[in-house]
């Protein structure tokens, strides 16, 4: 048995005094369990999307020549990615089933938890995945991407437009007054799904506790012409699901406007 | 404690301390650790008086959005209950005549009482419609230039306004401060006495979260209790197809293309955006709406897009109440509405028109009439509570 002199009883009553002044109410606690192993983030891949029109920033309501030299502007741009993932070859890393972009006021970036790695590039589709289109979104807070709030669910249809561009447009390329004729397409439903792929010339590298930026550059000039077909606003101003044909081609359209450095 | 500081001491007494006096030095430092529950302060700020309010819980319909509920605002049986006190409290106008409640009475939906404009308390006429107050939890933005972003923002406003309640907010919360009961009102919902027009705007906002309206025919409909007639069911549909018909439109539905801007999606009837829906040409315009806020010339004549929930009680209709009826404004949708720099894209028939016949028309207004809540507007929780009690 360890014996104890005067000096260090009187240190064990200070001790035991400052034990009782304690609350008597205040229980120990039990002990805390150790938390399972948590999963450090490894990285974030942060995606910007800057609109561009003819290689210049895009700004709502600024007047710009299209591809027959007709005056148009841009009046409201949004659009959902659906299914992003990062891939090597045949490997692909799931990282988010939806994003909203909405471009109305300049670049919008998206941050995405990945795992660190190099990676060939990233894959996406234009729109919404069948199975978020078809979930009730009044389910959504107002903070989701598919949250009625954003101004995308299409009632009718119960499902989302995935792109919507909308704007104005004069057809007399001489003419200088106000642009008053509207366009608005809409793009959505399950055939304007279409797959995208970025592969960045040097590959994307995923660091532990950092940010890689990748910036996707969109041509929104180059929605309304591709080498695959061209959109004539005289009498293609209005995609609202009931005009399928013109809703493919305008996404077929975007999806070659996208690019990555 | 600052985990720094607690190293030192722990080091200082490992130095001086023999071992086995270490463990109880560390029991006794971490049992008497600050964030411990303690004793309330017998004496704290404001006299003492500390209440713990009751959460509430608002039930809505599962197709309905989440409602956001800000964070410093929860819900409380007693912040509703002051809130609705202050809806239809006199003391907040200048002259002790009007309340909020005045310009939007429960029979119309909340709204004034079939009145274009609303009159303030100096005889001055305002140059908006009163907006209908439903559901305004799910707003983003309110007035019909938008210019408040929170429902407690909006709520300050009119109180203030000269051509409204024209009242300073020092002078109506001294009102407040010498009732006999709102102090201990205010002390239950907020927990700690103070009167002040933040607790005021909260209170009231709590309160008009809970006016949901959610019972309408629409509504019955949605749940499977009741059936649409023939009638209300094609005006319905009519509501959610695009506009135009061929060969004028190609791949035109025929429909009234109402669901752009009203979507029942949430079950809002609105998309809470703003926008100029083509009442009047460019050169007639003279309340410019979102424009006169921003000073942008795309912004002009823009004005939020109302829910039509109980619309067959809200007229007049538009922001300046121009139209008395609801074949009114269908005529106006049907007309197309005029082109213009700021119309808005979805209003794609402003040349030619959405040509509905006159059973089409007859078809939407029956179902417009479908979304009238009658419970809604007859519920007693949202009435005139009377002058403020303590029970």
């Amino acid at each position: 048995m360890v014996r104890m002199n005067s000096r260090e009883l009187l240190w064990m009553g200070v001790m035991l005094l400052g034990l009782g002044a304690c609350r008597k109410d205040v229980a120990m606690p039990d002990p805390i369990p150790m938390p399972e192993p948590i999963p450090v983030p490894n990285g974030t891949l942060r995606l910007k999307l800057v609109p561009e029109w003819e290689g210049q920033p895009l700004a709502l309501y600024t007047e710009y020549r299209n591809y027959v030299d007709q005056r148009v502007n841009v009046e409201l741009l949004k659009m959902y990615w659906g299914e992003v993932r990062l891939f090597n070859e045949p490997y692909e890393w799931a990282l988010r089933d939806v994003v909203y972009f909405n471009l109305g006021n300049g670049p919008v970036s998206v941050d995405l938890v990945a795992d660190s790695g190099m990676y060939s590039g990233f894959r996406a589709r234009l729109g919404v995945p069948a199975s978020l289109n078809a979930a009730n979104p009044a389910s959504y807070a107002a903070s989701h991407p598919l949250s009625v709030n954003n101004g995308t669910y299409w009632t009718w249809a119960t499902g989302y437009r995935f792109l919507m561009i909308e704007g104005r447009y004069d057809l007399d390329p001489q003419s200088t007054a106000p642009l008053i004729a509207s366009y608005a397409l809409h793009p959505g439903m399950e055939p304007c799904y279409l797959p995208m792929e970025f592969v960045p010339s040097e590959g994307i590298r995923i660091i532990a506790g950092t940010t890689t930026e990748v910036i996707v550059k969109v041509a929104v000039d180059r929605f309304f012409h591709s080498p695959t077909g061209n959109i004539d606003l005289a009498t293609e101003n209005a995609a609202h699901g009931n005009n399928l044909p013109l809703a493919i081609k305008l996404s077929e359209n975007a999806v070659q406007s996208m690019s990555v450095e | 404690m600052n985990a720094r500081w607690t190293k030192y001491i722990e080091r200082s007494a490992m130095r001086c301390l023999p071992w086995y006096l270490c463990v109880p030095v560390l029991v006794v430092m971490t049992g008497c650790d600050p964030d411990d529950p303690v004793e309330p302060d017998p004496n704290p700020p404001g006299g003492g008086q500390v209440y713990t309010p009751t959460p509430y819980t608002l039930t809505y319909p599962s197709y309905f959005s989440p409602m956001p509920i800000p964070a410093n605002n929860p819900l409380t049986e007693e912040g509703i209950r002051l809130g609705r006190f202050l809806l239809y409290e006199e003391r907040l106008s200048g002259d002790n005549t009007q309340s909020c409640a005045s310009c939007h009475g429960s029979a119309v939906a909340f709204t004034d009482h079939g009145n274009r404009f609303s009159t303030g308390i100096d005889g001055i006429q305002g140059t908006r419609n009163a907006m209908a107050l439903q559901n305004l939890g799910w707003e983003t933005s309110f007035f019909w230039d938008g210019r408040a972003a929170t429902l407690e923002e909006q709520i300050l406003m009119p109180v203030m306004d000269p051509i409204e309640m024209h009242e300073e907010w020092p002078d109506a919360l001294a009102k407040l401060q010498a009732d006999p009961v709102y102090p201990t009102l205010f002390l239950r919902a907020f927990g700690t006495p103070g009167i002040t027009q933040e607790r005021t705007a909260k209170a009231i906002a709590q309160f008009l979260r809970t006016m949901v309206s959610s019972n309408s025919k629409y509504d019955r409909m949605v749940r499977g209790e009741e059936l649409f007639t023939v009638e209300e069911q094609f005006g319905f549909e009519l509501t959610t197809y695009e506009g135009g018909l061929p060969p004028d439109v190609p791949m035109g539905q025929g429909g009234a293309d109402c669901f752009h801007c009203h979507p029942s999606g949430g079950g809002r009837f609105t998309d809470g955006q703003i926008r100029n829906n083509g009442l009047d040409p460019e050169s007639l315009w003279s309340d410019l709406g979102l424009g006169a806020l921003t000073g942008l010339p795309q912004d002009r004549a823009k004005f939020k897009t109302p829910s039509l929930r109980n619309v067959a009680l809200t007229a007049p209709y538009m922001h300046d109440g121009r139209f008395q009826t609801l074949e009114e404004v269908i005529e106006h949708y049907n007309s197309g509405g005029h082109a213009s720099t700021t119309v808005d894209p979805n209003m794609k028939y402003t040349t030619g028109g959405l040509q509905l016949s006159a059973a089409k028309k007859a078809q939407l207004i029956a179902f417009l009439h479908t979304l009238t809540d009658t419970e809604f507007v007859n519920d007693p929780r949202f009435q005139d509570p009377g002058p403020p009690t303590l029970q």
